[in-house]
């Protein structure tokens, strides 16, 4: 299968909303090695660019929720409640970026300073 | 002549018998003197001849053995002078080789002693960046625990309602993934 036609099906499987059994049967069996690493390579950035994770610790309300979509139009917005990673704060991955305020970012910037 | 014929006759002396009795002396002289004389003669001229020589052979043995004792005293002598230079040379390239293996076996231990000092000390740096790095990891561990006890649910939203008024006024900074 050729770059282009791999990279169109991981596009089209993810507005369908997701791999579901039967795509995920039809690629086991048709796609080669390679052609597996490929498509989910490109499925994995063809998400990224596609949806923005917001990692966050605390209580979340419509009103930051609302600020939130403002910040990323026609992007669909993924939350989850991670106390253990951010501790306080908030982190967002979209595309190859992360915007990271939160407290545990800082305190690893800190000590990354002092670091031998 | 009378007189001489009166004295002879007195004698007894008889002119033929005496003739030939000189006749048959000198006839017996001859003979002995070959057959006898001059073999024995002979004889003994080769014997002391035999001696002679033998005395000789003797001389010239006795000389030879002379000449082959100081030959060999000197011989001796010599050998036993190049002995004494061999022996005393031998003793100051063993000195000289000590003392080489000496100097060379302390600069030896010297280069371990520093090598080892070196090795030692990179140990040691390499050591405390490793305490030093687990010390920090410690800590993050630590201070991210005690954090998360001390911040409560309303400390937790407030900071996160002013993180995202501070990323919504574009007061941040991006990382790439």
């Amino acid at each position: 299968m050729e770059k282009q036609q791999i990279k169109q099906l991981a596009l089209s499987i993810l507005e369908d909303g997701g791999v579901s059994q039967e795509s995920c049967d039809w690629i086991i069996n048709n796609l080669s090695k390679n052609d597996l690493k490929l498509f989910i390579s490109c499925f994995r950035s063809a998400f990224k660019d596609k949806n923005v994770t917001v990692r966050y610790a605390g209580n979340l309300s419509e009103t930051i929720k609302e600020k939130i979509s403002g910040m990323f139009p026609g992007k669909n917005i993924i939350y989850v409640l991670s106390d253990k990673e951010v501790l306080a704060g908030i982190k967002m991955e979209f595309g190859d970026y992360i915007l990271d305020y939160s407290v545990t970012s800082m305190i690893i910037k800190i000590l990354k300073g002092i670091r031998i | 002549m009378e007189i001489l014929t009166n004295i002879i006759n007195l004698f007894g002396l008889e002119t033929k018998l005496f003739i030939a009795q000189v006749v048959n002396f000198i006839v017996l002289l001859c003979i002995l003197k070959i057959f006898l004389y001059e073999p024995i003669a002979k004889t003994l001229q080769e014997r002391k001849n035999k001696i002679r020589q033998g005395l000789d052979d003797a001389e010239n043995a006795k000389k030879a053995l002379a000449d082959a004792e100081n030959q060999k005293t000197a011989v001796l002598k010599e050998a036993k002078i190049d002995a004494g230079k061999i022996l005393e040379n031998t003793k100051i390239s063993c000195e000289s080789l000590k003392r080489k293996s000496a100097e060379d076996a302390k600069k030896q231990a010297e280069e371990i002693l520093a090598n080892a000092q070196k090795q030692a000390e990179n140990e040691f740096e390499k050591a405390g960046q490793k305490i030093g790095n687990m010390s920090v990891d410690l800590s993050e561990e630590i201070v991210t625990k005690i954090l998360s006890e001390i911040f409560t649910q309303e400390d937790k939203t407030k900071i996160l309602a002013r993180a995202v008024e501070k990323i919504a006024n574009g007061g941040y900074g991006k990382a790439t993934n």
